[in-house]
C-alpha cells in the first residue's frame, strides 16, 4: 500500500470554491433528509429544523468568509467538518432533543470561533512567540480544573469548570496548548536533532534527543499526564496526551526508538495503574472480558456491541433503532448509536471522513517542510484528531479499553466542539499558508 | 532537512489503524452480528418480539380464542378469552416463550413468512411491527368448556377427536395454568404438585389397564375365538406380584361370564387367558396394529425431548418372564400409552376399522387476507379389519346401553368401554374410551383418564356426557345450516 503523499504544483492550489461548495450541498442534503425522516416520526414536529438552519447559516457563513479569508485553503477540510457536525447534530436530535439546539448553538459559536481563529493576522507566529506563556496558562488551567473541577451531572470525574452556569472542559484547550507549544518548542529544537553533518563528540551530541532540552520536556509531559491521571482519573485525555507528544518527538526528531519508548512507557503506565486506580483496573477488566459482567460493570460496552450488531449492514434507519439502552450514548457512545442507526456503511464513511481530514492534515504538514513549526503544529493537530478518534472508536468496539473521549464533532459537548472547529481553523490557516504561492 | 518519511509512516499507521476499526466494526456489525442479536440479555431481541402482533387464535366456529392487542407504548399484549383452552392453545410469554398451538404455529403467528422484496420493504426499511397470520384451529369452545368443567374435580386428561378427519374438538389436562397470569406465576405454577406445564394428552404414558382389552378383544374376533362360550373363574382377579392384583372394573355378581361379558365388567382373567393362548409374537403383532407403543402426538405442540416424561412417576413393578406377557396385555408394568393414542383406538373402532390422522389446524388467514382451509395432510392408518371394527363396537354400544358403565341413554348412538388400571402401589387410573356415531355417519371419538380414582364409572359418565354434548352440537350445528338454507 503506497499511502505517501504527492504534492501537486503550485498554480494547482488554489481552491475552486464550487468544489467546496457542492460538497456542503451534499452534506445538507444528507443532513436534510436524516432530520425529514425524524420529523416524519415525531409528527412533523417543526423544532427540530433549528439545528439544521443554524447548520446552514454556519454552512454559508463559513464558506463566504473562509472565500475571503483564506482562498488557497485545503477544499476538503472545511465541508469534511461540516458534515461531520451535521451528522453529529442529527444525531443529538435523535438521541437527546433537548440537547440539539444547545448543540446547535455550540456550533454556531464554535464555526465564528473558527473564522476568527482563521481570520487573525500572523496568528500562528504569534502562537508561537507566546508558547510558554501558553503552556504556564494550560498548567494553570490544570490547576484550576484540579482544585475547582465539577462534574455537570453531579457525579463522575470531575472535569469540568463553571463559568456563569457554563461549563467547560479545560482538557480540551489543553490538547490544542500541547501542540502548540510542542510544535513551537521542538521546531526550535529540531536542527540540532536532526543536523547529521556537525562534529558530535559526546554522547548527547551522538544522541541529542536525549539531551536535557529534549528529554525535559518528555519527563515534564510525561508527569502532566500522570497528573491528569492520578487526580482526575482522565484515562483518556493521559493517554491522548502522551502520544502526542511522542509522535511530534518522533516527526521532529525522526528517531523510531522513541515510539518504542513511548510504547513500553504507556504500557508500564498501564500496568501501574491497572494495580493503583480502580477506574483503570474496571475498563481493563471490562474489556478483556465483559460478557460475565453484561449486566453491571460491562453493560455500557456490551450494549455498544449489540448496538453495531443491530444495525448490521445497512443500519435500522434513524430513529428506528434501540441505541438509547446505552448509557451516555450521546456523549461516550454516539459511535455505537451511528452504528446502529445508519449501519456498517455509517461506520465506513464517517471512518473515512475522518481518515481524509487526518490525510489532508498530514498533507499540509508536508506544505511547510521548510518550516517545521507550522509542519508539527499540523502534524500535532492531525495527530490530535486522528488519536482522538481512534481511542473512542476503539473503546467503543473493545479494539481497547475505554478511554471516555469524546468522538470529534459527532460527540455531544459545547468543549469538544469548540476544540475541533479551532483546530480545524488553525490547519485550514496552515493549509492556506501553506498552499500559497 | 525534509520530515516527509516520517510523516508518510505516521499517516501509513493511521490509515491502518482506521482500517483495523472499520474491520472491527464489520466483525461486531456482520460476522458477529447474529450471535449478538440472539443473546437473551440483548433488549432489542425483546423490544422486537413485544412489537409483533400476533395472529388471533379462532376456534372451529370462529369464536376468538386469544389475540394481541397495541398497547400506547407500540407493545403488544396476548390476551386469551378462553384460559380453560390452554392445553391446547398453550401460552405466549415474552419471557418465557410459547407453548401448544403457540409453538406449533409460531412461524405463522409471527409472520415470519418469506422474505419477499414487499414484506423486506415493510420490515427491514420501513420498520413495520410484523403482523402474524391468523389462525383456526379444530378446537370447539364449548366442547372444551364442557370437557374441562367436567374434569376439573379430578386430576387427569380428556381428548375429544373426530372421525375420519382426525380434528381434536376438545382437548383437557388438569391441572392446567392460565396463560394471562403466566408471567406473575411462573415459578408458582413450576412448583404446583402435579406439573400444569406437562400436557397430559400428549405427553402422559399411563398404563391402559382394562382399556387394553379392546385390542385384545379385536384379536379374539380376527383369530375366530368363541365370544359365548362361559368360562371358568372369569371373574377371579389376576395376582401379578405381590403388591398387584387385578380385579374386575366392575363387579359382574355371580353369573357366569362371556369373553364379552367379561369385557363390559373389566374381569382380566379371561383376557389373561386369551393372551397365553395367542402368545408372545401374537400379542406384539396386535400392539402394533393398533399402534400401542408409537406414542402419538401433535406436531410441534410439545418439545420432542419432553414426549417420553410420565406424569405421576411411579415405581415400575419388576418384569420377569413369566407374567411380562400377562402384565402387558392387561396394561400394567411396563405397558403404558397416551390418552391421545386411546381415543385413537376409539376412533377406528367407529371409523371401519381406520384411525384418522389427529390433526388440528383447520384454515389460516394472512393480514388483510381472506380465510384459506388447510387441507388434512395426515393418512389414516388401518387398525383392524372392518368386520372386526363392526363386531367391536357393537360389543362398545352394549357396553353404553347396560347400567354397568353409566346410566344409559338410548336416544343417543353411544358406545365405550372402561377399565381401571394400577399406576404403583395404592395408585389407581380410571379409564373410559368410546364414541358416538354422528348423523351423517362420522364420528366423535373420547379417551378420558382421571389419576388416583379407583372408579371408572367416574371416567364412563364424563366420556359419556361429552359424547353427548358433541352430538347434540352437530345436531344444532345441522338444524342451523338448514334453516339458513330454507328461504
Amino acid at each position: 500500500m503506497d499511502a505517501s503523499i504527492t504534492l501537486p504544483a503550485r498554480d494547482l492550489l488554489h481552491t475552486p470554491p464550487h468544489i467546496e461548495r457542492r460538497l456542503l450541498v451534499l452534506a445538507g442534503a444528507f443532513m436534510g433528509v436524516n432530520l425529514l425522516s425524524l420529523a416524519i416520526q415525531r409528527n412533523f414536529d417543526p423544532l427540530i429544523w433549528w439545528p439544521f438552519l443554524a447548520w446552514i447559516l454556519c454552512a454559508v457563513g463559513g464558506q463566504i468568509m473562509l472565500t475571503r479569508l483564506l482562498p488557497y485553503r485545503d477544499p476538503l477540510l472545511f465541508p469534511l467538518m461540516m458534515f461531520l457536525a451535521g451528522w453529529g447534530l442529527v444525531l443529538i436530535e435523535r438521541l437527546e432533543p433537548q440537547f440539539a439546539d444547545r448543540q446547535a448553538l455550540w456550533l454556531l459559536i464554535s464555526v465564528g470561533v473558527m473564522l476568527v481563529t482563521c481570520s487573525i493576522p500572523y496568528l500562528l507566529r504569534t502562537l508561537r512567540a507566546y508558547r510558554y506563556t501558553l503552556l504556564m496558562l494550560a498548567i494553570g488551567l490544570l490547576v484550576s480544573t484540579i482544585l475547582l473541577g465539577v462534574n455537570p451531572s453531579g457525579f463522575g470525574p470531575a472535569l469540568w469548570l463553571s463559568v456563569g452556569g457554563i461549563y467547560f472542559q479545560p482538557s480540551e484547550a489543553l490538547k490544542i496548548i500541547l501542540v502548540v507549544f510542542l510544535a513551537s518548542y521542538l521546531s526550535e529544537q529540531y536542527p540540532s536533532i536532526r543536523l547529521k553533518d556537525l562534529p558530535r563528540l559526546t554522547f548527547i551530541e551522538r544522541h541529542p534527543w536525549l539531551s536535557p532540552r529534549i528529554l525535559g520536556p518528555i519527563l515534564l509531559m510525561w508527569g502532566i499526564c500522570v497528573i491528569v491521571l492520578i487526580w482526575q482519573r482522565d484515562l483518556g485525555t493521559a493517554v491522548l496526551f502522551f502520544m502526542i507528544f511522542i509522535v511530534l518527538l518522533y516527526v521532529a526528531s525522526g528517531v523510531e526508538l522513541i515510539v518504542a519508548c513511548g510504547g513500553l512507557l504507556i504500557g508500564a503506565a498501564a500496568v501501574v495503574a491497572y494495580r493503583l486506580f480502580d477506574v483503570v483496573q474496571l475498563r481493563i477488566d471490562i474489556w478483556l472480558d465483559p460478557w460475565p459482567e453484561y449486566d453491571g460493570r460491562a453493560f455500557q460496552i456490551v450494549q455498544s456491541l449489540m448496538a453495531f450488531g443491530a444495525g448490521g449492514i445497512f443500519g435500522q434507519g434513524v430513529g428506528q433503532g434501540s441505541p438509547r439502552y446505552i448509557p451516555v450514548v450521546h456523549s461516550d457512545f454516539a459511535f455505537a448509536a451511528l452504528a446502529e442507526e445508519w449501519g456498517f456503511l455509517g461506520v465506513i464513511v464517517v471512518t473515512a471522513c475522518i481518515a481524509v481530514l487526518v490525510m489532508r492534515g498530514l498533507r499540509v504538514a508536508l506544505l511547510h517542510q521548510e518550516r517545521p513549526f507550522f509542519a508539527l503544529m499540523a502534524v500535532g493537530l492531525s495527530t490530535l484528531l486522528a488519536v482522538q478518534s481512534l481511542l473512542i472508536m476503539g473503546g467503543v468496539l473493545k479494539i481497547m479499553p475505554l478511554t471516555g473521549v469524546t468522538l470529534p464533532f459527532l460527540s455531544y459537548g459545547g468543549s469538544s466542539l469548540l476544540m475541533s472547529c479551532i483546530l480545524m481553523g488553525l490547519l485550514l490557516r496552515l493549509s492556506s499558508e501553506g498552499r500559497q504561492p | 532537512m525534509k520530515l516527509t518519511q516520517e510523516i508518510n509512516r505516521l499517516l501509513i499507521a493511521f490509515l491502518v489503524a482506521f482500517l483495523i476499526m472499520m474491520i472491527a466494526a464489520a466483525y461486531w456489525g456482520i460476522s458477529g452480528a447474529e450471535d449478538l442479536l440472539l443473546r437473551e440479555d440483548n433488549p432489542r431481541r425483546v423490544e422486537v418480539e413485544a412489537q409483533i402482533a400476533r395472529g388471533q387464535l379462532v376456534d372451529r366456529s370462529g369464536i376468538v380464542l386469544a389475540e394481541s392487542i397495541r398497547q400506547d407504548n407500540d407493545q403488544v399484549e396476548r390476551t386469551y378469552y378462553y384460559p380453560e383452552a390452554a392445553p391446547f392453545t398453550g401460552y405466549f410469554s415474552l419471557r418465557y416463550g410459547t407453548g401448544g398451538a403457540e409453538t406449533a404455529y409460531n412461524t405463522l403467528l409471527r409472520g415470519d413468512t418469506e422474505m419477499t422484496l414487499g414484506v423486506y420493504v415493510e420490515r427491514q426499511l420501513l420498520h413495520q411491527p410484523a403482523q402474524g397470520a391468523d389462525i383456526q384451529l379444530t378446537l370447539s369452545v364449548p366442547l372444551q368448556q364442557k370437557l374441562n368443567e367436567a374434569l376439573l374435580p379430578y386430576r387427569g386428561a380428556g381428548v375429544l377427536l373426530s372421525a375420519p378427519t382426525g380434528d381434536i374438538l376438545a382437548l383437557v389436562s388438569l391441572p392446567t395454568f392460565d396463560p394471562n397470569t403466566l408471567d406473575t406465576e411462573w415459578d408458582l405454577l413450576r412448583e404446583t404438585e402435579g406439573n400444569p406445564f406437562f400436557n397430559r394428552v400428549l405427553q402422559g404414558r399411563y398404563q391402559p389397564g382394562g382399556v387394553l382389552e379392546t385390542p385384545l378383544l379385536a384379536a379374539a374376533l380376527l383369530r375366530n375365538h368363541s365370544l359365548d362360550d362361559s368360562l371358568a373363574d372369569a371373574d377371579q382377579p389376576v395376582i401379578l406380584d405381590a403388591e398387584t392384583t387385578v380385579a374386575c372394573a366392575f363387579s359382574p355378581g355371580d353369573q357366569p361370564l362371556t369373553l364379552v361379558d367379561a369385557y363390559l365388567y373389566g374381569c382380566p382373567r379371561p383376557f389373561a387367558d386369551l393372551a397365553e393362548s395367542l402368545e408372545q409374537t401374537s400379542v406384539e403383532s396386535i400392539f402394533a396394529s393398533f399402534s400401542i407403543n408409537q406414542p402419538a402426538t401433535l406436531e410441534g405442540f410439545v418439545p420432542a425431548e419432553l414426549n417420553m416424561a410420565t406424569p405421576t412417576p411411579a415405581p415400575q413393578p419388576t418384569a420377569t418372564p413369566e407374567n411380562t406377557l400377562v402384565r402387558n396385555v392387561l396394561g400394567q408394568g411396563q405397558q403404558v400409552i397416551s390418552p391421545l393414542n386411546m381415543a385413537l383406538i376409539a376412533a377406528a373402532v367407529g371409523n371401519e376399522g381406520n384411525a384418522p390422522a389427529p390433526r388440528t389446524l383447520l384454515a389460516i388467514r394472512s393480514h388483510n387476507g381472506d380465510w384459506q382451509p388447510v387441507p388434512a395432510e395426515g393418512m389414516s392408518q388401518p387398525y383392524l379389519a372392518a368386520s372386526a371394527a363392526q363386531r367391536l363396537s357393537e360389543f362398545m354400544t352394549a357396553n353404553m346401553l347396560s347400567d354397568v358403565l353409566v346410566t344409559p341413554q338410548a336416544q343417543y348412538p353411544l358406545a365405550g368401554h372402561a377399565g381401571i388400571a394400577y399406576s404403583g402401589k395404592g395408585k389407581t387410573l380410571s379409564w373410559f374410551i368410546g364414541f358416538a356415531t354422528l348423523p351423517d355417519a362420522t364420528h366423535v371419538a373420547v379417551a378420558i383418564v382421571l389419576e388416583d380414582v379407583n372408579d371408572p364409572r367416574a371416567a364412563a359418565q364424563i366420556g359419556q356426557e361429552m359424547l353427548m354434548a358433541a352430538y347434540d352440537q352437530r345436531i344444532a350445528i345441522d338444524v342451523e345450516a338448514a334453516t339458513t338454507e330454507t328461504p
